[in-house]
């Protein structure tokens, strides 16, 4: 049994909760509030079976917790993450780690100094729909890349892929939470087309909602856009474009293409079971790395979604294009 | 009144577009079709029922002509029509260059003629809608624009740098940057531009991607690439999302479409059909109506010499690898 502390913002802890307690193998073992609950105590979280805890450390005290999951963007959970490595526990958190450079060398050294590691994908890699776009774009199913264009709206719940984003809510910087949903199709679009090389973005903020789009050239080719905005106050209705475009042809989904499949009065509702939608599968890719002692290819995996959003960053305070050093992970 | 219409050469593949169009607009003579080409021009004359003839014949003969040549060839076919007082409905880009456009305008500036860019999307109906809506205040401050006009390679002059002032660049920034132009009253300040050529096997760029800022201060980025499938059912899109403070509304030039799959074993098997209000037979009527002096059409050398600018910074953008200042 694989003993989970889960730390994050009280919606993104209890659907982890829920996903893991329908595990055989994995209990939760407690929760942590994160820092936009700082001051509840945790009582958000009274619906998870475990005890609530004001800080990691306090619930590492006892050492026998086998892996930390912070729903939510690591870089929001900067304290948990270093407690984590520090005492060496493995840990699961959504990209991005870090925001800035400084804090992205900080991590990755601690990682490498520490027994622990962090496994930091997005949970879209877990999902059947990016993996079959995946497993497309490796067998040649449209030629090389030439275009990829994703436009997104957030935050909304489900279905499916969406869920990705619950935890991104507890950042209250506008950029910050730009660069937090921008992380997890950084993740993807390295995923399935290789390093990027270049980023530029511009970022606009106004009471309601803040939108930013992203241009980035690939190391191998390619180019790709990526356009989102999020909405402060009123979740918007679920949007997603993504398309591939390719020499030899082009994929393309919208949230219509799975929000239809099990609807009721116009309302989406999830198919999959939890632990059967991308985040589950990611949680369960966490246990069984656990598990199996299966160390993840370095101390922290991926890390270039959190160094592109870093460069995101500068380019969008200085208004140029940020190259992303040749060799670089 | 007849007016009297020709089309200038049959090089741009709108040059049959046009011609179907006004061999069937009430109170208009297509008088004839020109072009160096005259086995093309014959082809294209004969299948809307007018006559072939070289392009200072048609300039006799008109009152108004559509210039569909290659855009290297318009300044020349616009001084032609200049000299013959042949009211012109030229095909976008203006020209090759921002120095040249500059000067076709000037030009015309002197002459007392009808001139105007045959820019179809300020007559979409979904685009014209969405201008009154921004207009009306719905909007709220503008944050952003996004808009896409992808399209399918065109291959020909299109993609010969010498006639066509580039690739995809020159082919697709002017149509969405006008529209939003019109739409919002801004201009273009800044522009940074990523391109490649990833998808043929051309001289020049197929992938065109823009980052701009617009004089409010909004963000606007562009996907003008050559990357919709030859085999797509469709040849391309055309849409516009503005993103305000207030709400975001966006506009999609082509959105009425239905399917048609066919099972006949002959041809093409599944195309989308339009079946939208056309903007281009609007375009005409209005360039018609501008001839008799009722109207004037939507976009004129000036707005064509501002998107020529936009082109013009994108290309020194992608030479400097940075954000560019746009120069007017």
């Amino acid at each position: 049994m694989q003993r989970i502390v889960v730390v994050g913002a009280g919606a993104a802890v209890q659907a982890h909760a829920e996903r893991y307690e329908r595990f055989d193998d994995a209990a939760v073992y407690g929760v942590v509030g994160g820092a936009a609950e700082s001051g509840d105590g945790g009582s958000d979280f009274e619906s998870v079976d475990a005890p609530s805890y004001d800080s990691l450390s306090g619930a590492l005290r006892d050492d026998d917790v086998d892996g930390v999951d912070i729903c939510g963007p690591g870089s929001t959970f900067g304290d948990a993450l270093e407690t984590a490595l520090n005492v060496g526990i493995p840990t699961r958190c959504d990209p991005p780690f870090a925001l800035d450079d400084a804090t992205y060398d900080r991590v990755v050294s601690l990682a490498a100094e520490s027994n622990g590691w962090i496994l930091s994908h997005s949970p879209h890699r877990f999902s059947r729909l990016y993996d079959r776009l995946h497993s497309a774009i490796e067998s040649g199913g449209i030629g090389s890349i030439g275009v990829a264009r994703i436009e997104r709206t957030a935050p909304f719940c489900g279905p499916g892929w969406n869920v990705s984003y619950d935890g991104v809510s507890a950042i209250e910087s506008h950029v910050d939470a730009l660069c937090a949903v921008l992380a997890h199709d950084v993740d993807v679009l390295e995923w399935t087309f290789g390093p990027i090389e270049r980023v530029f973005v511009r970022m606009r903020t106004s009471a309601r909602c803040d939108h930013a789009h992203a241009v980035f050239a690939f190391r191998e080719g390619g180019r790709a856009t990526v356009e989102t905005r999020w909405h402060r106050n009123e979740p918007p209705d679920p949007r997603v474009n993504v398309e591939y475009s390719g020499n030899h042809g082009r994929l393309d989904f919208d949230e219509s293409d799975a929000s239809t499949a099990l609807r009721e009065d116009g309302a989406s509702l999830a198919v999959d079971p939890p632990e059967d939608d991308c985040r589950g599968r990611a949680l369960r890719s966490f246990l069984d790395h656990l598990r199996d002692a299966d160390l993840p290819p370095s101390d922290v995996a991926p890390t270039t979604p959190s160094r592109v959003v870093a460069a995101v960053r500068r380019s969008a305070d200085e208004d140029i294009p940020v190259t992303l050093a040749e060799g670089s992970p | 009144m007849t007016v009297r219409v020709g089309i200038c050469s049959t090089a741009h593949v709108n040059a049959e577009v046009y011609a179907a169009l006004l061999s069937k607009l009430p109170a208009v003579d297509l008088v004839g079709i020109s072009g160096q080409n005259p086995e093309r021009a014959q082809q294209r004359a004969n299948a809307v029922g007018t006559s072939a003839m070289p392009h200072s014949e048609l300039m006799r003969t008109a009152d108004g002509v559509v210039v569909c040549s290659p855009t290297a060839a318009h300044e020349e076919l616009i001084e032609l029509a200049l000299q013959h007082d042949v009211a012109v409905l030229c095909e976008k880009p203006l020209a090759t260059s921002l120095a040249a456009a500059k000067s076709i305008q000037d030009r015309c500036e002197e002459r007392d003629v009808v001139t105007g860019m045959a820019m179809p999307l300020r007559y979409s109906r979904p685009m014209r809608r969405l201008k009154e809506r921004y207009e009306a205040g719905a909007v709220g401050e503008l944050l952003a624009v996004s808009g896409v006009n992808r399209g399918r390679m065109p291959g020909g002059w299109f993609v010969d740098p010498e006639l066509a002032g580039g690739g995809a660049i020159a082919d697709h920034t002017d149509h969405i940057v006008d529209v939003v132009r019109w739409i919002t009253g801004e201009e273009v300040r800044e522009v940074y531009a990523e391109t490649d050529t990833r998808f043929y096997d051309i001289p020049v760029e197929d992938v065109n991607l823009l980052s701009m800022t617009l004089s409010n201060g909004a963000s606007f980025s562009l996907d003008g690439s050559w990357s919709t499938p030859q085999k797509n059912p469709f040849w391309g899109d055309a849409s516009v999302e503005l993103v305000g403070s207030e709400t975001t509304l966006s506009a999609d030039c082509f959105g009425y479409r239905y399917s048609h799959v066919r099972d006949t074993g002959h041809g093409g098997h599944n195309e989308s059909i339009y079946w939208g209000a056309d903007p281009n037979n609007a375009l005409l009527r209005d360039f018609v109506a501008s001839i008799r002096g009722e109207s004037t059409v939507a976009t004129s050398l000036d707005d064509a010499v501002q998107t020529a600018a936009v082109i013009a910074a994108a290309y020194e953008s992608v030479e400097r690898g940075e954000p560019v200042e746009v120069t007017y």
